[in-house]
Order: structure tokens, then C-alpha cells, then sequence
């Protein structure tokens, strides 16, 4: 609030003043009053003009100047209510009263929201909890029934289990609140864990996988993080087509930090199309002309890779290169 | 023969469970009586728990709890389609041996008892399984035969571990890959070819030519006589 907008806001004061002390001025001549006494009741008139003016100035001067400077220097503006102290001027009382109402009507209005998603939520992880219930029975049965038929359901149950799990991640990487647990872990057993579950695939396909330099201590979620290596494994599996297919997991010791490398030497993934894989539904040329994807694997690494404060990236030269980076610096994480 | 018993309140897998089990050379107990749990495991007497944890009237938690007070020395694997850090916790805290989530590999599940019932029963550290006189022994991974004897590699080891377990039947090739895949060791097809070769070499070395047979195109077989 400057000096000169101030004055142009109160202008109509200004003029009906002057105008007044004309009037004033003339009746008092017409009079025929004393000159003296003349000069006292202008004198006094605009010594009642100006000292309101520059009251009402600086007392709002000083309110708006506090607001602006409060308001930049806040992260989340929303909560300017909350700092800010009462006006003493009407117009203003009444402005920040409503001010309080609106934003106590939309932090309810999030609230709900926030609550309808938490609920939610829950009801997804209910949902796939149960839902793992038949899918166990089922493959009780499979297993107690060995045959063509059967392994070739056992497969589809297999997938039916991968979109269950993602269902369950989509979930839990959209909820506001935690519910990890970062952890000292090593990547070794966590590997082993994830290409065993895929032998399968590897042995039909004839793929080498090829592990060196993986028994590393690193910080994360050992749920999550399997999740995250399952996506990334699943999708080299699919992309490898020829007959000579490896996938070499191996990491890098870095300064203040481990990478983690999952290379393949699969169809590779199109330069002009390399930033875009980790977007929400991106399928790309290739996840096009395959059967199916849903673009959203590596949409939902990356959410939760964000999550777990690590870094993941994807190359390709001769097939695709994953690169998830994590930080060996505890205090980093703990924050 | 140990006899396991099998905590799961639904029926079907209760049910495909305890046939898993018995096909396996186990005897199971299963049991459906949610109110009487506790009294029905103290006269059974069990040496083994398969626990679920969402049960009807009181959880596995409980149990757990319930079964440690009188009895320490009782293996409890929880089984379960929970799958939070904090159920695993829990469970551990509580005394649990083992913790396994729905839907689990069998094969995994098999292993875990197998494993949990050795340590807990049988205290002879020596693990040995034997065919004609061959005997091999997988906590030393080696082959005994006329009192020579032959140390194998890991690789060798599980590749005479599955051909042992599954005498008399022909093992494929991909069903070698799976078992030894399971044991965490990521072969290649050429690699077998080539680890296959040399056990065969280390075989003749202990006059056991022809021990593993081929049949080509379907596998490998050791016979027992």
C-alpha cells in the first residue's frame, strides 16, 4: 500500500473537504465574521481532516506491510490466517473475519476429501488382502493338480497376483500420510527374492541373469523396494526377444552413494521417448505393439522411488539400463 | 512320521493344504474348531503350527501368544495374507519361528518346515540321503560311494539334491533349472550342460559311470535298484 494509492482511495474525502472549507470560508465572509476567527475554524477543520487521514494511513500501512511480508514468507499460503493477528479497523476486522470463515470452510472441504482417500485406501488394501485369499486357494489347487491345463492357469494367476500388487501400490503411493519403513537392508537377498519369482520366465525364455556386487547395505523399504526391482525385472523380461537375452544386476559404489544397475540387453527404448517412461499411462512405441501395457510399472517406480528419497533413471544404448541411486548418507533420509 | 497342524479358517485351502502336506510326508492335523484352538493343540499335541492370522473369534496373535506361555519348544510358522512390516514384527516378537505371506510358492512353504522341523527335532547336524549305497551328504556337499568320496560343487550339489529327491522319475532339464533357481543359484542352459558334464567326470572318478542316464529329449534319471 503506497502513499499515492492511499490518497487516490480517500480522494473523494480530499475534494468534499476542500469544498466544504470553501463553503465554509464564504458564509463565514457573508457574515461578515472576524478574519481571525475565520482562520481558526479552517485551521482547526483541516487539522480534523488530516490527522484522520494520516491515522487511517498509518494504521493500515502498518497491518498491510506485515501481511505482505508474513505472506512471502510463508510455504503454504493457506495458513496466512492462522499468523495473522486481528485488524484494529473496521473494514479490516470484518475482512478477516470472513477470511477466517473461507479458510475454515475449505480446510474442511480437504479434510473430507482427505478422509474419503484414506478410506479408500483402506478399503484397497482390505480388498487385496482378501483378495490373495482365493488366490492361495487357487493355487492349492493348482499345485495339488499338476498338469498342462493347470500351469497355464497357474500363469494368469501369476499376472492376476503382479496387477493385484500394483493395484495395492497405486494406493499406497497416493496416500498422504507414511506407511514405510525405512530400513538398513541388503540388496542380495532382495534380488534373489525377485529373480527367483520370475525363474519361471527366465528359464523358458533362456535369459542369463547375471549378478555381481549386490551384497550392498542401502537404506529403504524392503516391501517397496521389492516391488519397485519386480516392475523394473518384469519389464526387461518382457522386452528381451532374441536368444542371447541377460539381465546384469550389479551396483556401483559412489562417494555418498550406491547405484544400483539393472541392464538388458532387450529392444531398447526410443531416445525421443526416454523422458517420457516414467509418466503416468506413457505406453511408447514399444509397450504399443506388445500385448498390453498399462504404462503405469514404471509410473509407479518412480512415485515411489520419489517417496523413499531415491533417485531412479533409465538409459538405453544396446537394450535399457535402470539406474536407481541411493543415498549412503543416513541424516539425509532421517529428516 | 511329524505331524503338523493346520490353523485356517477357510476351507478350501484348509483343505488343499493339509493334502499338500500329506503328499509330502507329513501327517496334518487340521483344525476347524476356532473357539477351542488351545485346548484342541494341547491334545494333539502337534510339532508343528501352520497359524493363519485372520482367524474368526480371536486372531493368530493371540494364539501365538497363548501357545508360548505353556510351550516354548513348539515351531509356529504364521502363513498369512497380511503382508505389513509390522504383522511380521508382531509375529516375531510373539515367538513365531517363520513368516510367510499368501500367495506363497509351496515349494518355499515346504522348504521352511522342512528346515524349521530339522533344527527344532533332529539335532544331527549331518543331512544325507542315500540311493544303492551312494550316499550324499548336502551339509558337507559331498558324495559318498565304497569309501571314496567325491566333494561337489554347489552347483553339482542341487543338481544331485533334486536328481536324489526325484529317484526312479526323469527330472527335466527346466525342472533342474526351476530347483536350482529356487535355491537362489541363476543358472544358464549352458552352464547346466557344462556342470552336468563335470559331475559326470568326478562320477566316473568313483566308479559310478553310469549313475545319472540320459533320456534324450525328456531329461535325467538315477534309478535305484
Amino acid at each position: 500500500m503506497s502513499l499515492k494509492n492511499y490518497i487516490r482511495d480517500k480522494l473523494y474525502l480530499i475534494i468534499s473537504s476542500i469544498i466544504t472549507a470553501i463553503i465554509i470560508t464564504f458564509f463565514l465572509f457573508a457574515v461578515k465574521t472576524n478574519r481571525a476567527a475565520i482562520l481558526m475554524v479552517n485551521a482547526l477543520f483541516w487539522i480534523l481532516i488530516i490527522s484522520i487521514l494520516i491515522k487511517e494511513y498509518t494504521r493500515r500501512k502498518e497491518y498491510y506491510v506485515d501481511l505482505e511480508s508474513t505472506m512471502e514468507a510463508l510455504d503454504q499460503k493457506y495458513l496466512i490466517t492462522e499468523l495473522l493477528k486481528e485488524p484494529e479497523f473496521l473494514d479490516g476486522k470484518l475482512l478477516f473475519q470472513t477470511l477466517r470463515d473461507v479458510d475454515k470452510s475449505m480446510c474442511d472441504h480437504v479434510n473430507l476429501y482427505k478422509n474419503k482417500q484414506l478410506d479408500y485406501k483402506e478399503y484397497i488394501e482390505m480388498w487385496v488382502h482378501e483378495i490373495k485369499t482365493p488366490l492361495a486357494a487357487s493355487k492349492l489347487i493348482i499345485s495339488n493338480n499338476k498338469n498342462e491345463v493347470t500351469a497355464s492357469i497357474d500363469e494368469e494367476l501369476e499376472k492376476l497376483d503382479d496387477l493385484v500388487e500394483q493395484a495395492l501400490y497405486y494406493a499406497r503411493s497416493a496416500a498422504l500420510e507414511k506407511d514405510y519403513l525405512i530400513r538398513e537392508t541388503n540388496l542380495a537377498p532382495l534380488i534373489n527374492k525377485v529373480i527367483r519369482k520370475h525363474a519361471k520366465s527366465f528359464i523358458y525364455k533362456n535369459i542369463r541373469a547375471d549378478l555381481h556386487d549386490i551384497d550392498t547395505i542401502v537404506y529403504t523399504d524392503i516391501k517397496w523396494m521389492e516391488f519397485i526391482l519386480n516392475q523394473i525385472i518384469a519389464n526387461s523380461l518382457k522386452y528381451i526377444r532374441h536368444d542371447h537375452g541377460t539381465i546384469h544386476i550389479y551396483t556401483c559404489q559412489q562417494k555418498n552413494s550406491v547405484q544400483l544397475y539393472i541392464q538388458d540387453n532387450g529392444i531398447g527404448i526410443r531416445s525421443n521417448e526416454l523422458p517420457r517412461i516414467f509418466d503416468k499411462g506413457f505406453t511408447g512405441s514399444n509397450g504399443r505393439t506388445n500385448e498390453k501395457a498399462t504404462g503405469m510399472g514404471l509410473y509407479l517406480c518412480k512415485t515411489l522411488c520419489e517417496k523413499l528419497h531415491l533417485d531412479i533413471q533409465a538409459e538405453s544404448h544396446d537394450g535399457t539400463t535402470i539406474i536407481i541411486t541411493f543415498l549412503i548418507n543416513k541424516q539425509l533420509l532421517f529428516q | 512320521m511329524y505331524r503338523i497342524m493346520i490353523i485356517e479358517d477357510n476351507d478350501k485351502i484348509r483343505q488343499e493344504l493339509c493334502d499338500f502336506i500329506a503328499k509330502n510326508g507329513y501327517e496334518t492335523i487340521p483344525c476347524s474348531d476356532f473357539e477351542h484352538i488351545l485346548s484342541c493343540i494341547d491334545q494333539e499335541k502337534p510339532d508343528l503350527l501352520l497359524l493363519d492370522l485372520n482367524l474368526p473369534i480371536v486372531d493368530g496373535h493371540y494364539i501365538c501368544r497363548e501357545v508360548r506361555k505353556t510351550n516354548t519348544a513348539l515351531p509356529i510358522i504364521i502363513v498369512t495374507s497380511r503382508d505389513s512390516e509390522i504383522d511380521e514384527l508382531i509375529s516375531m516378537n510373539l515367538g513365531a519361528d517363520d513368516f510367510i505371506t499368501k500367495p506363497y510358492n509351496l515349494q518355499i512353504l515346504l522348504a521352511r518346515i522342512e528346515r524349521i522341523i530339522k533344527r527344532t527335532y533332529e539335532n544331527s547336524s549331518s543331512h544325507t540321503l542315500s540311493i544303492n549305497h551312494i550316499t550324499l551328504d548336502i551339509s558337507k556337499s559331498a558324495l559318498t560311494y565304497q569309501d571314496k568320496t567325491i566333494d561337489l560343487t554347489k552347483n553339482e550339489l542341487r543338481i544331485m539334491h533334486c536328481l536324489f529327491l526325484h529317484k526312479n522319475t526323469i527330472v527335466s532339464r527346466s525342472e533342474l533349472m526351476q530347483h536350482m533357481w529356487d535355491c537362489e543359484l541363476f543358472v544358464d542352459d549352458n552352464t547346466l550342460t557344462v556342470n552336468i558334464n563335470r559331475l559326470r567326470k568326478k562320477l566316473e572318478y568313483i566308479r559310478l559311470d553310469d549313475l545319472i542316464q540320459t533320456k534324450r529329449g525328456l531329461g535325467y534319471i538315477i534309478y535305484e535298484s
